[in-house]
């Protein structure tokens, strides 16, 4: 039997990509058909000298009418269409000619889509009939999405297919700015549209436009579709799995969250191993705080078995997705060591997940536990590439552990150091009191460059928190004179007032940009132990921007340990903010540290009645409770030692 | 068009109390007004002379149907009604002129005679139909329990309107007279043993007196021989032997019984809430739900049959709102007890058990709002109600909204008011509601007077509490609030600990700890304070090893119910909390 492969393809503008996907399948095909839509790059001259036919075609809004061009001249007996950002699997081309049999009509292809940006690329494998016999009479239909597979079922009931086993294609689209544009997106969905109401029998179609009303963000349009297309839809359907579980999606995403777990029910009927609707399903439990469902849907998302190609399943849904919800509803019940349990899982799984080192990083408190984090911390990972030392050093930047960070950009040979991770290794420095060695960095910033207002703004702060007056005046006057938002000039002009006792401009009212500059600068006042100073900064505020920020400000101040400061914001937060739940827990918090342990329950009852949905004021609350306990029968053991009940109880509670 | 003339005939027997009360029911609905006193001793005969001229004289002889038709003798007119002094008659939704009007075909009427049960009118009420409206041409029948004896069904008509009210009468009085019908009975029983009428009365009667163990007989009598088509005695004879059985404590037999006559009667729909509270009774729930399913489903019966208001509708939503709690089901119950309230906006039991899943998932806020929403909080019951449901979960500052000014409340709920005045930081507020109240006469309760002293202690005012607190010491029963209150006094103005033994004084301080504990302060200052007091209390509870015990035991008891709130609000998540 002769198994002569023709290759079809359409292009416009893909001089990059088209050499790869040529590339790819050289000796695997026997001829090679390039339609052109109109390119003004090099692909033509690429087609070309990869030994292609090229065919001119006008461009009319129609896929079909394209593909089926290329159709017309192929001159194989079998033909295969890819399009330019695919490519095959190195070593699977050759499995193509040997997959071809007699008997069948077509064939299914694994390809795996990459999604994402460096750094952080997930591929997700899926099914896509990409190989058929060459016949006058099969011939691409639909102008958007254009199918071939039921126009062959049409012209031949008996038809077979099969999945070409071995062969794998590897889909590049979506890669960083590779994703569709909006007007690209708008043109698709106009045709589809189009289509649609000239055919309203042809649920493939309906489908197509489902997804694209979906990715255009029109959710509830998009679900009422896809119910449509889904109601006509033979369950045995190749697809059927993914439109069930997009019509879930649309209902979530349109926060239909009960008709979202009525689609994903019914999903589940069907494909009850169908992992992607067990993680969606417990999404859209913590949504709805239904935190046990929630628990029973991630924990059967980690149960399930391998998911078959074409579930086209979500990375991660029975991985470290599903592992990371887990550990979050564990942190909102107050159970740090499950939380970390299942932070570790999620990263083991995928150490790509940075989302997950760092809430490990977190819980490990790296600031006020550095030995400890580090640790633990290298027996879970290694961090030998330079990309893996800036990954770790920016965490522990952003849970302020300035010397752990420090340790880590240092290791970076400064070549590989980019400009991003070299300001923060210069703010590292100041935050160690290597005065000397960050001023040099920031004043090799030049003018131009974007980080030059942050480098100016972190070299007056050198000299700030050495309370070096007249330098800081003069970078002051300096910096406002390049021309500074209202905000950040206020903030400036503040720095360099209060390391004067007398000033005659009145407080400053700051909005969000400037506020936010000014608690990061207390945040690193506090670090250097400098609480006169972040005072002094403090005072130049206008109370009512302080009011507004009071929660915030609160809990810097106890973050470092000053406990009646932080009491003080607290107070004055929940003066305009009494229904507060979280002011009055931060309020619990403190006094619980300063051993108030009745004013403590107070708050922390007060904040649970406020906001009954949070499992974390009962913990704290229970916990309190215990602590009550425990502190009395100490006391109490101590002082009535011949009354047996106490020290019977005191024995009980600590075997707990 | 004829004129047609309806005469009131009664016969009583020391009814002063309530005679009045029937008669002005009735008065503009009749014609003529005739009452047979048969011996009255007290003002019943005065009264009726207000109402008719026509008061007679009559000889009892212990045969009631003799002494109505000779009151029938003394009529005029072409239809009678027959009422007892105890009743009153209901014509809001229709009278008796026009139910003669409409139908031409009847000679005579029987109409709903209405128990009612609960102490809100228009809910829960028991249906009975009695035949008491009828032509003239007509006679009783009976010495006891005596019926109007009519040969031909078909010329009988059953009509919802008017309604007989039974009003309740006093204790006393009621077993004066079951004990005078039970003689009568027995007696006409010993005469007709077969007749299921009267065992169906004396059942009735025993059932009064709360010896179900003798009903039961009687009733298991009548059963045998009543007719399934005999309705209107069989249904009430069923349902009073379930309610008989489940008296006893004999669930499964009261069961039996219901499968049993639900044969007889697939439609009637008492039966079915009959058989759903036996199941919530023996706990199973699930399968108490299925039975109150379907009696929701079904139409209140035909007639005849004897109904209790609501058991196809409010009451049954309402125990499926129960029992779904029970089952941990608190969406399902909150859907339910909403049923019961729109099917019956005034039974208002299930806003109580609504209201406490509502907290569990909303502010007190958003649960005040849907409150006064609804127009629940105008009723002064369920005003006062939800004032306490709010303080008992620790929202006095939600608890005073409850109260609206131009309604007057009980003496209880204005107490109630002070005090969550109290705790919600008002401190001056409080005081001058207690003038206030002392002002309007108000006699105060210990109670009070311990969150005076209280509000006076929090505001700094010592002298003025010192004086308070001795019209305690003056008052022998309240000596021990006093002691507690002292002891605190002197360790908040003194800093000087006196001991403190006395169990009760114990009591209540432990008492304003727990109160302390609810405090929902409008300011962080105002907490404080309490928190400062609370300090105190635990200082003197601490000097000595009993108390301590009683404290280290109250912060358990408080860390448990935490614990429960939790599962209940987020249901129980194995393992991911301790």
């Amino acid at each position: 039997m002769s198994k002569k492969i023709s290759l079809c393809m359409i292009v416009k503008n893909e001089e990059i990509n088209l050499a790869r996907c040529l590339n790819s399948i050289a000796g695997a095909v026997d001829e090679i058909i390039v339609v052109d839509t109109g390119s003004t790059d090099q692909t033509t001259q690429v087609a070309q000298s990869a030994g292609a036919i090229v065919i001119s075609h006008v461009w009319q809004d129609d896929f079909s009418a394209a593909r089926n061009a290329s159709l017309e001249v192929a001159t194989g007996d079998w033909i295969l269409f890819l399009d330019a950002d695919e490519a095959l699997d190195p070593g699977t081309g050759q499995a193509l000619r040997q997959v071809i049999e007699e008997e069948n009509e077509g064939y299914f292809i694994k390809i795996i889509n990459l999604i994402g940006a460096d750094g952080s690329i997930e591929s997700s494998p899926d099914l896509v009939f990409r190989m058929f016999r060459n016949n006058p009479n099969y011939r691409f239909r639909g102008a958007i999405h254009e199918q071939v597979v039921d126009v062959i079922l049409e012209k031949n009931n008996q038809a077979k297919f099969q999945i070409a086993e071995q062969v794998v294609i590897r889909h590049y689209g979506y890669l960083n700015q590779q994703i569709l544009e909006k007007d690209k997106k708008n043109r698709n969905l106009t045709i589809i549209q189009k289509e649609v109401e000239n055919a309203p029998d042809n649920h493939i179609l309906r489908y197509h436009y489902g997804v694209e009303l979906y990715r255009s963000d029109r959710f509830s349009e998009a679900a009422e579709e896809l119910i449509k297309a889904a109601n006509h839809t033979d369950p045995s359907t190749v697809y059927y799995p993914k439109l069930l579980r997009y019509i879930a999606l649309a209902h979530y995403a349109a926060k239909q969250y009960d008709r979202a777990l009525e689609a994903i029910s019914l999903g589940l009927q069907f494909f009850p191993n169908y992992a992607d609707l067990h993680y969606y399903g417990g999404l859209i439990h913590v949504e709805q705080k239904n935190y046990a469902g929630a628990f029973d849907s991630f924990q059967h998302a980690l149960s399930m078995p391998e998911q078959p190609v074409y579930y086209a399943p979500f990375s991660g849904s029975r991985g470290f997705r599903a592992q990371y919800q887990m550990a979050q509803l564990a942190e909102a019940f107050g159970n740090e060591e499950e939380a970390l349990r299942y932070y570790i899982l999620s990263l083991q799984d995928n150490p790509n997940f940075t989302i997950s080192l760092s809430a490990i990083v977190r819980i490990l408190n790296p600031r006020k536990e550095p030995d400890y984090t580090k640790q633990s911390l290298e027996k879970l990972c290694d961090f030998c590439t330079a990309d893996a030392k800036r990954l770790i050093g920016t965490v522990y930047f952003t849970e302020r552990a300035y010397k752990l960070a420090l340790d880590y950009f240092e290791t970076i040979e400064p070549s590989s150091l980019d400009d991003y991770t070299g300001m923060l290794k210069a703010i590292c420095l100041i935050q160690q009191k290597r005065i000397l060695e960050a001023v040099r960095l920031f004043s090799s910033i030049p003018q131009n460059h974007p980080q030059y207002p942050l480098a100016r703004l972190n070299e007056i702060l050198c000299f700030w928190f050495d309370k070096k007056r007249t330098k800081v005046r003069k970078l002051c006057e300096d910096f406002l004179a390049v021309g500074l938002s209202a905000d950040t000039g206020a903030v400036v002009s503040m720095l360099k007032d209060s390391l004067y006792k007398r000033v005659s401009a009145p407080p400053a009212v700051l909005e969000v940009e400037g506020m936010s500059l000014v608690k990061d600068i207390i945040l690193r006042a506090l670090d250097l132990e400098q609480l006169p100073l972040a005072e002094s900064l403090l005072a130049r505020v206008a109370k009512q921007s302080q009011k507004d920020n009071a929660l915030d400000l609160a809990r810097i101040f106890s973050d470092y340990g000053y406990l009646d400061v932080s009491m003080y914001y607290a107070e004055l937060y929940l003066e305009e903010h009494a229904d507060s739940a979280d002011a009055w827990c931060q309020m619990a918090e403190v006094l619980q540290q300063k051993n108030q342990y009745e004013e403590a329950g107070l708050c922390y009852r007060r904040a649970l009645t406020i906001a009954p949905q949070q499992p974390q004021y009962y913990v704290k609350l229970i916990r309190l409770y215990q602590k009550m306990q425990e502190q009395l029968l100490t006391e109490a053991t101590h002082k009535y030692p011949d009354i047996p009940i106490f020290s019977l109880l005191s024995g009980e509670a600590s075997k707990k | 068009m004829t004129l047609q003339q309806i005469s009131l005939a009664m016969i009583v027997y020391n009814e002063a109390e309530h005679l009045a009360q029937c008669l002005e029911s009735v008065q503009h609905e009749v014609d003529e007004i005739i009452i047979v006193d048969t011996g009255s001793s007290d003002d019943t005969v005065l009264i009726a002379k207000q109402y008719t001229e026509k008061v007679y004289s009559y000889q009892w002889n212990n045969d009631f149907a003799a002494a109505r038709n000779f009151a029938i003798q003394q009529t005029t007119c072409e239809w009678i009604l027959s009422l007892d002094a105890d009743e009153q008659l209901s014509i809001e939704s229709g009278d008796l002129r026009s139910l003669i009007s409409q139908s031409e075909e009847y000679c005579a009427f029987c109409l709903p005679l209405c128990a009612l049960k609960a102490t809100n009118a228009q809910c829960e009420f028991d249906r009975f139909m009695v035949l008491r409206f009828f032509q003239r041409s007509y006679h009783f029948k009976g010495a006891i329990h005596e019926y109007v004896a009519i040969d031909n069904p078909s010329a009988v008509g059953y009509a919802l309107h008017p309604m007989i009210l039974h009003t309740s009468v006093s204790l006393a009085k009621r077993r004066t007279r079951r004990g005078r019908n039970i003689t009568l009975l027995k007696k006409a029983i010993a005469q007709n043993g077969t007749d299921p009428y009267l065992q169906y009365y004396i059942g009735t009667e025993w059932l009064g007196v709360r010896r179900a163990d003798l009903a039961i007989t009687s009733f298991q009598k009548a059963l045998r021989q009543f007719s399934v088509q005999q309705a209107a005695f069989r249904s009430p004879t069923v349902r009073h032997l379930i309610s008989c059985y489940k008296n006893i404590g004999k669930l499964d037999k009261a069961i039996c019984l219901c499968l049993q006559e639900s044969q007889n009667y697939p439609d009637y729909c008492d039966l079915f809430f009959d058989g759903g509270v036996l199941f919530e009774l023996k706990g199973e729930y699930e399968v108490a739900i299925k039975w109150f399913q379907e009696a929701v489903k079904l139409n209140p019966p035909p007639l005849p049959f004897f109904h209790t208001d609501g058991t196809n509708g409010y009451l049954a939503y309402y125990h499926l709102g129960y029992c779904a709690e029970k089952l941990g089901l608190f969406k399902e119950a909150q859907k339910y007890y909403k049923q019961a309230l729109a099917a019956n906006k005034n039974y208002y039991y299930p806003l109580y058990p609504l209201v406490l899943l509502k907290l569990a998932e909303q502010s007190a806020i958003e649960v005040l709002n849907f409150l006064w929403e609804k127009e629940y909080l105008l009723i002064p019951e369920v005003a006062e109600k939800m004032m306490e449901l709010f303080w008992a979960a620790g929202f006095p500052d939600i608890s005073i909204q409850c109260l609206t000014n131009n309604i007057s409340h009980s003496a209880s709920s204005l107490e109630l008011l002070v005090r969550c005045q109290l705790y919600s930081g008002e401190f001056t507020l409080a005081l001058q509601s207690i003038t206030a109240l002392q002002q309007n006469g108000m006699q105060l309760t210990t109670e009070m007077i311990v969150d005076e002293i209280t509000a006076l202690l929090l505001l700094g005012r010592f002298d003025e509490a010192r004086r308070i607190m001795w019209s305690l010491w003056h008052k022998p029963d309240c000596r021990d609030a006093f002691r507690a209150i002292f002891c605190l006094y002197k360790k908040l103005h003194h800093d000087t600990l006196l001991p403190l033994s006395n169990r009760k004084a114990v009591a209540t301080l432990l008492d304003l700890r727990d109160r302390c504990l609810r405090v929902r302060a409008i300011g962080f200052r105002e907490q404080q304070c309490f928190a400062k007091l609370l300090g105190v209390i635990t200082t003197i509870l601490l000097s000595d090893g009993e108390t301590m015990a009683l404290l280290i035991d109250d912060l358990q008891k408080r860390e448990q119910a935490v614990k429960e709130s939790m599962d209940y609000t987020f249901t129980a998540l194995r393992g991911l909390y301790q």
